[in-house]
């Protein structure tokens, strides 16, 4: 197995590869160039901010079409829980910039609910998109997980081996069904704690409330926000991870289930999804086929 | 009263009309032939296979499915890690 690590689109990407590393590591950065340039909300000539800035456009980067299809169907799927209209909402919130560059604000947030998503006219054919008055779009939510999913089974296609990418802990296996262990935690950087699991398919993904924390006023907000308020989800749970049959699907469930705090336990079960989510005060729940941790012999 | 044209007047005339004639319908086809082409100039390319990397060929309803291979436990050290970023 060989493996490589960089930073790409605000946060680590991890790539692992049961064949040759070099053309799946160029694949893999070419990819994410592409997508730093449809999707990102920081970038003023990204795809999407020019949408944001005109209300719509024809003949877009497809990257920017496929990666706000995914994040309709992921409304769709949810009812609205996975929310791609909340860009002004994140801005309201201060997330407007990158997180690295965010800074502490004495005003106290200002609510500014999404649930326009409906109203949004995508044609993928056509790759033209038409906004609705007043909304702006983030697709913070769901572009990495899809990301992950695109380039994994990229990578697969053309190598013929093993291929798993994970994109700050949003991570997606393609091309041979070979186990691969993943711990499960709430940082994706944290060598330690939480559970390690074996995954031969699918994707894997963790919403954690957590991290990617900035103060505003006398208030720590994350980045994960309710719809029908705009403003960061109660801390119910500290993670949530969600195993499913692509990233893109287990990290919208991930992200729903932040936002449902104490229905998530039924709601995950009642779509099949197997879920590991740990309370805010630090209790673990398994949900579905998540296997139990394993005790550790003294 | 009316009064007979003198035929060379009349063969005059009549050239005159059959030029202006040719003249109308060679600029209607070199004009119809024009707006083809500027029409042909400005409209869009045919969207290349790359376009499509949504992988469906119609509206799909979107599901949430489990993943074919259960997670299981393992006492292994992890290859890689998810969480929260």
């Amino acid at each position: 197995m060989n493996s490589t690590r960089f930073t790409a689109i605000g946060t680590t990407a991890h790539l692992l590869v049961t064949g040759a590393l070099a053309p799946a590591e160029a694949a893999l950065r070419a990819f994410l160039s592409e997508l730093d340039s449809a999707c990102s909300r920081f970038r003023p000539d990204s795809t999407l901010s020019t949408v944001n800035r005109v209300g719509g456009g024809t003949d877009l980067d497809p990257i920017f079409i496929a990666a706000l299809a995914t994040a309709l169907d992921a409304a769709e799927a949810t009812g609205g829980l996975v929310d791609p209209t909340l860009g002004i909402a994140m801005t309201a919130v201060g997330y407007d910039r990158t997180f690295a560059d965010l800074a502490t604000v004495p005003t106290p947030p200002t609510a500014v609910p999404g649930q326009a998503w409906r109203d949004i006219e995508l044609d993928v054919a056509a790759r033209s998109v038409r906004l609705p008055r007043g909304v702006r779009l983030d697709l913070g939510a769901t572009a990495k997980a899809w990301a992950a999913d695109a380039a994994a089974a990229r990578i697969a296609a053309e190598s013929g081996g093993g291929v798993l990418v994970n994109l700050g802990g949003d991570l997606a296996i393609a091309g041979t069904t070979q186990p691969w262990r993943v711990r499960v935690t709430e940082d994706h950087t944290a060598a330690y704690g939480g559970q390690v699991v074996t995954l031969r398919s699918g994707g894997l993904a963790t919403s954690s409330t957590t991290l990617r924390t900035w103060r505003r006023a006398d208030q720590v907000l994350h980045h994960i926000l309710d719809p029908a308020t705009g403003l960061p989800a109660p801390r119910t749970w500290r993670a949530v991870s969600v195993a499913a049959r692509t990233c893109a699907q287990a990290n919208t469930a991930a992200t729903a289930a932040v936002v449902l705090g104490p229905r998530a336990p039924g709601w995950l079960d009642a779509h099949g999804l197997s879920a590991r989510l740990v309370a805010a005060s630090g209790a673990v729940i398994h949900i579905g086929d998540w296997p139990s941790e394993l005790q550790v012999a003294a | 009263m009316v009064r007979p044209l003198h035929p060379a007047h009349r063969d005059a005339a009549a050239a005159k009309v059959v030029k202006v004639t040719v003249g109308v319908v060679a600029l209607s086809v070199a004009g119809t032939l024009g707006i083809g082409a500027a029409i042909a100039a400005t409209a869009p390319m045919p969207k290349s296979e790359k376009a499509d990397y949504t992988g469906k060929s119609a509206k799909e309803k979107p599901t949430l499915a489990p993943a074919e291979d259960r997670p299981e436990s393992s006492s292994g050290d992890e290859q890689t890690t998810s969480g929260g970023s």
